[in-house]
């Protein structure tokens, strides 16, 4: 009995799935605004694995998957960490996508992301550097701040300086 | 004592360039104080034969707002109340640092010559504040076929693409299907492209080119020349401050027309998408300059509010959820391209009363 309902169960299920990867889509790609964390878990568990999907996937938009990255880290779990750290890991992977993946590790691990965000100091792109130095310097009860104070003395990129020398003095 | 030090900016003689600045008059309303509420009526004249007129206010800073209490026609009718915002013809933001106030933004009010007046408010910490304000309004003739002057600023985005640079895009693919197919959309508000021209940002590009909040994007704003162009600064993120990137950003809306130096002179591309869909970047053009000539969403996703045209579509939530999709509104607004999130090739279309108020607007002119 249950071999004849499951095609309709999964049908079901599938037709679900659409509706929701259309929402979420939709939901990445905002003109001139974007979603509260509120709107984001009002999705339900479910919108992690759409999230995380569309973030590993290379045939949607960098902003579709910067915004997938971000929006992640109103799903704190393992599973969302190792989507953010798999794109950190990624050789050659998008510096909008490398900045957008710090910042939702800071934003959801908090202190507990400092040691994958330390080496990122150390990215080739400049605007990524200064993004991994705003991450680090808005983890909680500055536990980033001696890390930043270590790479004041390494740091060549007058822009990154100027974010760093920020940083250490708030 | 920014509002002190930035006050000269706003003030600035205006003397714009470009075929619009023919169409308008700008004059300097002066220095206005507020109550100790944060209240100050701002009277300005609209001349005989006028087709729009804009009032601008500021600059107040970016960790103030303000808007209008309300605004008065030269009738003496009360047309925006902000106890009531979508209720009327007219809208008015809240905004930081400037406030800009349109009309027409509907063809249910249009301009009239006589005296305007708007109350304005000023959310300000520390009051009374003082503001600088000054009014432009459009004399001349009207058609249903209009031009408007573009400038488009790369802000550090030859890395994206190597043909974003003043030098390459006359000559680039990229950019020219962009501007291209920004003229096929904006054919169908019957707007069309007149000059185009292409600069590089000669400011801090490094600081710029990821714009990150308010403060960032008004700042690069507030680099756009006195000028009756539509100034589009092309750059590699837009982020307000919750780490999400957006794809535009307008001055306003409506933005600050054929006068700049105000943090809302101008509009924001966010071109991060540009290899991958060089369509999707003249859509962010076509709908963040729509908001800059005073066109705004047909219905807000949130539900929150809506346009004030007759002839644009009105999307229901008929799921129950609180909140509109593209999905949702298909057939009643997602192919509108002021609708809010991107729907490239779905959202090709405008409607006749935004044709009219882009008509309107003190850079467009008749072709």
């Amino acid at each position: 009995m249950l071999n004849l309902f499951l095609p309709l169960l999964l049908a079901g299920t599938g037709h679900a799935d659409e509706a929701l990867r259309s929402r979420v889509v939709d939901m990445l790609s905002g003109m001139d605004s974007a979603p509260a964390a509120e709107q984001w878990l009002a999705l339900g568990p479910a919108a992690e694995a759409e999230l995380g999907a569309i973030a590993s996937d290379r045939a949607m938009l960098p902003t579709q998957r910067a915004n997938a990255l971000v929006a992640l880290s109103n799903f704190p779990s393992e599973e969302a960490r190792g989507v953010i750290l798999a794109t950190l890991a990624t050789p050659g992977e998008q510096a909008l996508l490398r900045r957008k993946a710090v910042l939702s590790l800071a934003t959801g691990w908090g202190a507990s992301a400092l040691p994958q965000l330390a080496p990122v100091l150390a990215d080739t792109d400049p605007q990524v550097r200064a993004a991994t130095v705003r991450a680090i310097a808005g983890l909680p009860n500055g536990a980033g701040a001696e890390t930043l104070r270590a790479r004041l003395t390494v740091e060549t990129d007058a822009h990154v300086l100027a974010e760093l020398r920020k940083a250490v003095s708030l | 004592m920014r509002t002190l030090l930035l006050a000269p900016l706003l003030l600035a003689g205006c003397d714009p360039e470009g075929e619009a600045a023919d169409n308008f008059e700008y004059v300097d309303l002066g220095t206005f104080t507020t109550d100790a509420d944060g209240l100050v009526n701002i009277p300005w004249e609209a001349p005989e034969g006028v087709v729009s007129t804009e009032v601008f206010c500021g600059p107040y800073g970016y960790d103030t707002i303000a808007t209008a209490d309300d605004v008065t026609s030269p009738a003496g009718t009360m047309v925006y109340d902000d106890e009531a915002p979508y209720d009327g013809a007219l809208r008015v933001g809240v905004l930081d640092d400037v406030l800009p106030v349109l009309i027409p933004v509907s063809p249910d009010l249009p301009a009239e010559s006589g005296q305007w007046s708007m109350n304005l408010f000023v959310d300000a910490s520390d009051l009374p504040a003082s503001v600088s304000c000054g009014a432009l309004s459009r004399v001349g003739d009207t058609a249903s076929a209009n031009l408007v002057d573009v400038h488009i600023v790369f802000v550090g985005v030859d890395g994206i693409a190597a043909g974003m640079t003043a030098q390459a895009a006359e000559g680039d693919e990229t950019v020219q299907a962009i501007v291209s197919r920004l003229g096929d959309l904006w054919s169908d508000l019957g707007l069309g492209l007149g000059t185009v021209r292409y600069s590089d940002f000669s400011g801090d590009v490094a600081g710029s080119t990821t714009i990150e909040g308010y403060e960032e994007f008004g700042n690069l704003l507030r680099t756009t020349e006195d000028t009756a162009e539509l100034t589009f600064f092309m750059v590699q993120d837009i982020d307000l401050g919750d780490g999400a990137s957006i794809l535009g950003l307008s001055g306003g809306p409506p933005g600050v027309a054929g006068h700049g130096g105000t943090s809302k002179s101008g509009v924001v591309i966010n071109v991060a998408n540009a290899v991958a869909s060089p369509e999707q970047v003249s859509l962010i053009m076509a709908h963040e300059g729509g908001h800059f000539l005073g066109l705004f969403h047909p219905t807000e996703n949130d539900l929150s509010g809506q346009d004030p045209l007759g002839d644009t579509p009105v999307c229901s939530d008929s799921d129950g959820d609180g909140g509109l999709t593209s999905a949702e509104c298909a057939g009643s607004g997602s192919e509108n391209v002021m609708w809010p999130t991107a729907q490239v090739g779905t959202a090709t279309s405008f409607s006749g009363d935004q044709g009219w108020v882009v008509a309107r607007n003190p850079i467009t002119f008749p072709e």
